[in-house]
C-alpha cells in the first residue's frame, strides 16, 4: 500500500511556495549573554512549540508574544542555555494551559513533554509529521485520502471533493467522520 | 458538534479558531485536527515579520532608555498594560523553578532582634577550627562556624519558604529539602532552581566571652497575648 508521505510538498499550496528554512541552530555556547541571544536563539523553538500544540498561525504568534513578554523581563543574564530554555518551557506550558482554559475550556493539548527532548531540534522537527503518518496509516483508503488533501496539502473542500470524485457536502461529512476516526486511533496510540 | 466543525474549518483555513465550549470527544477531535494541521510541510516557522516584529517590541521594553534607567510614566503603564497577562504566568511558573535566573535584591544582612540580647548557644571547646555545629537560640535557629579562630552564626531556615535546611557535604553547606536551593555558610546563595530571587540568609552577630559562644537573638520568645 502506498500513501502520499506527509513529508512531501502540499499538492494544493500554490506552486514555488517556500517552505522557510528553519531557525534552529544548535547551542554550542553554554550562556546567554544578553535578552537577545536568548530571543535569537529560542524564537523559532518556542513558536514552533506553539503552531504545533494550537494548529494556527495567529495564536501561535500570541502565545509565543506572551511567553517571551513573561520570561525575558525578569531574567538575569548571562545563564545558562539549559536553565533558560528550562524556564521558557515552564512558562509557555502554563501560557498553554490558560489558553485552553479560556477558548475551549478543555486541556485540547498540553506541554508535558521533556523539555530536554522538545528542545533537540531534530525531535521538534520531525514528531508532528511522523505521528500523523502513522495515525493516517491506520485509517481506511478514503478517510485517509480526505486528511491528507484537507490537513496535509492544504487543498479546499472543493479541491478535495473532486480529487475524491464525489460531491462537496459528501467530502465534508467524510471529511468529519475520518478525524473522528483518527481521534480515536490518536487516542488508542497513546 | 456545530462547535467543533467550526474549529476544525477555521484551522484548515488558517483563521483564528472561534471558541466554544467543547465536550471531551470535541477535545481529541480538535487535538488530532491540530495534530495533522501542524504536520504540514513548512508550518513550523514563524513569520519573518513576527520575529522582527516582537524583537522590537521587547527591544522598546527591556533596553532601558539612556542613561540613568528612568521610565516615563506614561510607558511604564503601556508596559504594565501589556504584560498583565505575562506577569501573572511568571508567577504560576515558580513552582518549575530554576537557578539564580532572576534578579535577587542586594541584600547581605545581618539580624538584629529588637530588643535582642546575647544568648550562649555552644561551649568555645565545642566548636574547633572549621567545624560547624547547628545552634537553637529560642526564636532563633541556625549554624556556628568557626573559620580562622573567629566565630560566626548564619541562620537556618531558607529565605525561600521557611524550611529548616541541613548541613550537608564537603565543603559545608546548608541544603533546603523543600526545593533543593543551597547556601554558602557564611549565607551566600550558592544554587537554586527558583525561577525567583532567592535572599541570601541572614547573619548574626556572635562573640564569646568566658568560653562561652554567644549570638545575639530575640530576648525572650514570643510572649502570649494577655501577658504584661
Amino acid at each position: 500500500m502506498r500513501f502520499v508521505r506527509a513529508t512531501s510538498p502540499g499538492r494544493c499550496e500554490p506552486p514555488g511556495a517556500p517552505v522557510p528554512a528553519a531557525r534552529l541552530r544548535a547551542v554550542t555556547a553554554d550562556a546567554y549573554p544578553d535578552w537577545d541571544a536568548v530571543y535569537r536563539d529560542n524564537i523559532g523553538l518556542v513558536y514552533r512549540l506553539m503552531f504545533a500544540k494550537v494548529g494556527n498561525r495567529a495564536d501561535a504568534e500570541d502565545l509565543t508574544t506572551e511567553v517571551f513578554l513573561a520570561v525575558l523581563r525578569p531574567l538575569r543574564l548571562p545563564a545558562s542555555a539549559g536553565e533558560v530554555r528550562a524556564y521558557l518551557f515552564a512558562t509557555a506550558r502554563t501560557v498553554l494551559a490558560r489558553y485552553w482554559t479560556r477558548t475551549l475550556g478543555q486541556p485540547v493539548t498540553t506541554l508535558n513533554e521533556d523539555p530536554a527532548e522538545v528542545f533537540s531540534a531534530p525531535q521538534l522537527e520531525s514528531a508532528a509529521p511522523q505521528r500523523a503518518e502513522r495515525i493516517l496509516a491506520a485509517l481506511p483508503a478514503r478517510y485517509r485520502r480526505i486528511l491528507q488533501l484537507r490537513f496535509l496539502d492544504a487543498c479546499s473542500v472543493a479541491e478535495a471533493a473532486q480529487a475524491l470524485g464525489i460531491s462537496v457536502t459528501n467530502a465534508k461529512v467524510l471529511q468529519h467522520r475520518a478525524l473522528r476516526r483518527a481521534a480515536e486511533i490518536a487516542a488508542a496510540m497513546e | 458538534m456545530r462547535g467543533i466543525a467550526r474549529y476544525v474549518d477555521d484551522l484548515l483555513r488558517s483563521r483564528r479558531p472561534r471558541r466554544f465550549r467543547a465536550s471531551e470527544p470535541d477535545a481529541s477531535v480538535a487535538q488530532t485536527a491540530i495534530m495533522l494541521r501542524a504536520a504540514r510541510p513548512g508550518s513550523g516557522a514563524p513569520r519573518e515579520e513576527f520575529v522582527t516584529g516582537l524583537h522590537r517590541r521587547l527591544a522598546s521594553e527591556l533596553d532601558p532608555p539612556a542613561p540613568g534607567r528612568t521610565v516615563s510614566r506614561r510607558k511604564l503603564v503601556l508596559r504594565t498594560a501589556g504584560v498583565a497577562a505575562g506577569t501573572a504566568v511568571a508567577g504560576a511558573a515558580i513552582d518549575h523553578g530554576l537557578t539564580g535566573l532572576i534578579a535577587a535584591p542586594a541584600a547581605d544582612s545581618t539580624l538584629t532582634p529588637q530588643p535582642g540580647t546575647w544568648l550562649t548557644v555552644a561551649a568555645s571547646a565545642d566548636l574547633p577550627d572549621g567545624t560547624v555545629r547547628p545552634f537553637s537560640a529560642g526564636a532563633i535557629s541556625g549554624f556556628l562556624e568557626r573559620v580562622n579562630g573567629r566565630a560566626r552564626a548564619v541562620s537556618g531556615i531558607c529565605t525561600h519558604q521557611g524550611c529548616k535546611l541541613a548541613l550537608a557535604g564537603q565543603p559545608a553547606r546548608l541544603v533546603c529539602p523543600c526545593h533543593g536551593a543551597a547556601f554558602a555558610l557564611d549565607g551566600a546563595v550558592l544554587t537554586h532552581r527558583l525561577p525567583g530571587s532567592l535572599s541570601p540568609l541572614p547573619r548574626l552577630a556572635v562573640r564569646e566571652t568566658g568560653g562561652t559562644v554567644q549570638v545575639y537573638a530575640p530576648a525572650a520568645t514570643q510572649s502570649s497575648p494577655g501577658q504584661p
